[in-house]
């Protein structure tokens, strides 16, 4: 195949120069990426070392299960991504369709698992700046005296501090928040891509525009492996379950 | 082995040249999921504080993982491995001013 042909813009030399050029582009966007969730992370490190048991108790009250079928998720998206590099490089369109559409699909489930555990959250009182925080009666995985307390009685029972507790929720919501948009944008992205792929337009010539969105998709993925641990095992479990 | 070359003027394009492997990308794969188990599994093993550091050191491995198969580091040009390192380098600037405060308070002032 000629390399000056249809992808090879103008201004390139060849088609590897181009192709080097938008690699390259979206590796300096996620440097800026990785620097961006880096000031999140370090103001997490530093509350998380100052409030550890603070932290480690809520911790432990979210939803490890959801979590994990999330990271599941996200990894087999980020595989099926990989597939349509190879096909997209293969020509192979309808396989290429298949990869794309699964990656955009497990991200909307993904998201989907976000939403429910959202919702859970909040009917548990955990959501920072509602009105039920710390008021709703749960099932306390510590105490087992038969008597029904709200999370506010339950953490003075164990002697951490709402307020701390309220700062944990707080980078909760906003990192899980922050990624999940992140999420849609690829998905976005990932949609485009499958339009183009339908209507012929990424041959084998084109197919760096996969693997750039690929690069995108691979960062929120890893993004996602820091933030799991992070804020779902900062304590300790002791059962799964929705 | 490095095929993105730091540039030299091709004229004839192989896009099909250098595909990633199925066995790779599945390989990569199960070590990932294999992680994220482990990494679950330790919350329930009652490590304590000492967790943080089991869970900071997998994941540490998974996105040395998709960095270097996936996200093709493996095959990068110089710039492009720059350009990543660079990230890492004020990454690790970022964190270490800061908690060079923040974790020595507590043995008091100059």
């Amino acid at each position: 195949m000629s390399a000056s042909a249809g992808a090879l813009k103008h201004h390139f030399e060849d088609i590897e120069q181009q192709r080097g050029a938008e690699r390259l582009g979206m590796w300096m966007f996620l440097a800026t990426e990785i620097l961006f969730f880096g000031g999140i992370f370090l103001a997490y490190t530093v509350y998380r070392h100052m409030y550890a048991r603070d932290f480690a108790d809520i911790s432990g009250r979210l939803n490890v299960l959801v979590a994990g079928i999330n990271t599941l998720l996200l990894l087999t998206s980020s595989m099926t991504m990989m597939f349509a590099i190879r096909y997209a490089q293969l020509g192979k369109r309808r396989p290429l369709m298949n990869c794309l559409l699964a990656s955009a699909v497990m991200g909307a489930g993904f998201m989907g698992f976000k939403a429910y555990e959202y919702a859970q959250d909040y009917h548990e009182g955990l959501v920072p700046w509602a009105s039920n925080f710390g008021k709703e009666v749960v099932p306390d995985p510590e105490h087992h005296d038969g008597i029904e307390y709200t999370l506010n009685e339950q953490w003075e029972k164990s002697g951490v501090s709402a307020n701390r507790i309220r700062l944990f929720m707080t980078f909760y919501f906003v990192m899980t928040a922050i990624h999940g948009l992140h999420l849609i944008i690829g998905i976005g992205c990932i949609l485009v891509l499958w339009g183009r792929a339908y209507l012929g337009w990424i041959t084998p010539d084109r197919y760096v525009a996969v693997e750039v969105t690929s690069l995108y998709w691979h960062l929120v993925d890893a993004i996602w492996l820091f933030l799991m641990p992070l804020l779902y095992l900062a304590g300790p479990h002791h059962s799964l379950h929705f | 082995m490095t095929y993105y070359a730091d540039h030299e003027q091709k004229v004839i394009d192989h896009p099909a040249e250098h595909t990633d492997g199925p066995v790779m990308i599945l390989a990569v794969w199960a070590i990932l999921v294999v992680g994220a188990i482990l990494n679950i599994g330790i919350s329930f093993a009652g490590l304590g504080d000492k967790a943080i550091y089991v869970h900071m050191m997998i994941s540490l491995v998974q996105l040395c993982l998709v960095a270097y198969y996936w996200m093709h580091l493996q095959r990068s040009d110089s710039l492009t491995w720059l350009t990543a390192l660079s990230a890492f380098f004020f990454m690790v600037i970022l964190f270490a001013l800061p908690l060079s405060d923040y974790l020595t308070r507590h043995r008091g002032g100059l």
